[in-house]
């Protein structure tokens, strides 16, 4: 389990905090069942962060949410394994996974809108997860639930305790939330595109406090993301996903200069064209993120990708060795086109 | 919140002039009072005197006014059979039914929130579909033939509750289970389907991944987000209910504004009539207007001025 595999963190003989291996992710069941992630691996050392990148339908969000039993019904885990503190998370009954959530593994959502109760003021909805964590009487969780809203860098936070979520902006909302991941002491964060429903500006400020969270708890993270710079911005190494697989797995400079994948390269060269912003060259990718996947006997970004020749609709391509880590394309070697 | 309960009260006192405008023209339409109140056989002379005594020689409008000043003073007329103040009649009635339907509504509400709550959590299972089917049937079931069954079974074979009559709390079991039995389905089904709704949402997944425990989630925060919604159903429950009270009431042979309602039309007890249909719809009204302050506590958006006109 602890072998060193390419695109995986250095390890130093440890075992790594998290290691997910060939995870399955199915939909329903008999003639009704499709696949919507396959064959999935990838590892977080301590304190290490990882960028998890895609498409909208691409798997990263489900992937996340199997970590914590959180599927919704009837998506489920159908195979592989999620190694963490010693549990098989994939095989946890449901009860240890109660255990791990909140406490072990904290979880960030997209909308910070929708993820509180809008009937209770933030400030107690904090202090009741903090309750859950630790044998604390009330004015002790209200005292904790302060410090934390001060550590979140919210302004004003005892005028803040009472406010309803109505009453706060969206960025003021998602640090509530990371202060309700952060109240069990997790080891692991995992933020499910938390920053996709903010303004650019509080967009930076969240991803420069994650960043800061993370040095200052010693965290490990996993930032899922559609964008790959503020993937490469926060985590160390990139996990870029396509069509429920992992394409790309590897350093994240490395990954966003030297795509090893046409994926990765179409997706830096988008974001590139958009840093540039001139009207009319922005680059998108043509095509769209197959949805039921039937046929795995190829490579599944082949209908999109310049660089596809036969060999590519013929075998599915494994993970090679590339510059960054490790990719799933059999022209790792090509030279660049400027397609994008 | 204080602004909140002061618009409802504005909001209030215009609905209830509206319904003593509305109570004091129906009066006036239904035909002339005298010949309801005096024998065919009356003197001119007696018809006279009765049309001044009513003020029935004034114009509407004045009508109106007099009308008006009389309610402001409290004062609902006089019994036309027994001479007693109308509104003292009514009063001392309407403690009675006021007990059977708050008592009624309490009974639904908890039951049909419980219940509710039960089915939505165990969606699909044997218990939702056994309630859901439950509900369907008091749906169904009209409350005099509830009353009825309850009397068999409870008063004739088993011989354990009184079958009617007033007296100690014994004497209201049944009829405040019959009332219930009206208006608990609304509630359970309301319940179970704003439940759903409550449980699918991105609020409730958060706080599974927080690690918050399954009971504090279902009973604590997604039970709250589902009360608006049955507190106003509750409060628009209000005037069937107290419709449902008047066929209660017979049923039961208890004491109460129905069945004085009910007497009074027999008898033709004007006034009487009056001062119950007006009692009712004030309680009616009344019923909402608290209703609505209730959502406010609970939903603080609510006081933004949402529902208020």
């Amino acid at each position: 389990m602890t072998t060193h595999l390419p695109g995986q963190p250095a390890n130093n003989g440890e075992a790594p905090l998290l290691a997910v291996r060939d995870l399955a992710i199915d939909i329903g069941d008999g003639p009704a069942r499709a696949s919507l992630v396959r064959g999935v691996s990838f590892e977080i050392g301590r304190g290490e962060s990882l960028g998890l990148v895609g498409e909208s339908g691409s798997g990263k969000s489900l992937t996340c949410l199997s970590l914590g039993g959180l599927l919704p019904h009837p998506v489920r885990v159908t195979g592989g394994s999620i190694q963490f503190g010693g549990m098989d998370l994939a095989a946890a009954p449901a009860r240890q996974l109660r255990q791990v959530r909140g406490r072990r593994i904290g979880f960030v959502f997209q909308d910070p809108s929708g993820a509180l109760d809008p009937l209770f003021p933030v400030g107690r909805q904090l202090a009741e997860v903090l309750r859950r964590h630790r044998p604390i009487s009330r004015a002790q969780a209200y005292r904790q639930a302060l410090d934390l809203m001060d550590e979140l860098e919210i302004p004003r936070a005892r005028d803040r305790f009472m406010a309803h979520p109505h009453e706060l902006s969206g960025g003021m909302k998602q640090r509530i939330c990371i202060a309700m991941a952060l109240a069990g002491g997790p080891d692991l964060l995992v933020a499910d595109e938390p920053t996709t429903a903010l303004d650019v500006t509080t967009e930076r400020a969240i991803l420069t406090l994650l960043a800061r969270l993370q040095a200052d708890r010693g965290l490990a993270l996993l930032l899922v993301t559609h964008s790959l710079p503020v993937a490469a911005s926060v985590a160390g190494r990139l996990c870029v996903m396509y069509a429920g697989e992992v394409v790309e797995l590897g350093d994240a400079v490395t990954c966003l200069d030297e795509p090893g994948h046409p994926y990765t390269e179409a997706l830096a060269a988008s974001a590139r064209s958009l840093e540039a912003a001139r009207p009319g060259y922005l680059t998108g990718i043509p095509g769209t993120v197959p949805s039921r996947i039937q046929d795995v006997t190829r490579c599944l970004f082949a209908d999109r990708c310049p660089y596809a020749t036969d060999e590519c609709r013929r075998r599915h391509p494994p993970l090679a060795p590339s510059r960054g880590g490790v990719a799933a394309c059999v022209h790792i070697d090509r030279t660049r086109r400027a397609v994008w | 919140m204080l602004r909140f309960t002061l618009r409802s009260l504005v909001h209030l006192i215009v609905v209830l002039w509206g319904v003593v405008t509305i109570t004091f023209l129906a009066l006036r339409l239904s035909g002339n009072p005298l010949d309801a109140l005096l024998s065919p056989e009356a003197t001119e002379q007696q018809r006279a005197q009765l049309t001044e005594q009513l003020g029935l020689d004034q114009p509407i409008a004045m009508q109106y006014l007099l009308f008006l000043r009389q309610l402001g003073s409290g004062d609902l007329g006089r019994s036309i059979i027994t001479g007693t103040r109308a509104g003292q009649l009514v009063g001392d009635q309407f403690a009675h039914s006021l007990l059977l339907t708050v008592l009624a509504l309490a009974v639904s509400a908890v039951v049909g929130v419980g219940l509710g709550v039960l089915a939505a959590t165990r969606r699909g299972g044997l218990i939702d579909r056994s309630v859901v089917a439950l509900a369907a049937l008091a749906q169904a079931a009209p409350l005099f033939w509830v009353g009825l069954i309850l009397i068999i079974v409870f008063a004739v074979h088993l011989q354990v509750l009184p079958a009617s009559g007033m007296g100690g709390a014994s004497h209201l079991v049944l009829p405040v289970v019959a009332l219930a039995s009206g208006i608990m389905p609304y509630v359970l089904r309301l319940t179970r389907t704003t439940m759903l709704g409550v449980l699918d949402t991105e609020f409730i997944r958060f706080q599974q991944a927080t690690g918050l425990g399954h009971r504090s989630i279902i009973y604590r925060h997604a039970l709250k987000n589902c009360l608006p919604p049955v507190v106003t159903l509750l409060g628009l429950q209000a005037g069937p209910l107290l419709g449902g009270v008047v066929v209660i009431e017979t049923v039961f042979g208890r004491s109460g504004v129905g069945s004085l309602l009910i007497d009074s039309i027999y008898s033709r007890d004007y006034p009487v009539v009056q001062a119950a249909v007006l009692v009712i719809v004030v309680a009616v009204v009344l019923a909402n207007v608290l209703a609505d302050l209730l959502v406010a506590v609970i939903d603080p958006r609510v006081r933004l001025g949402r529902t208020a006109s």
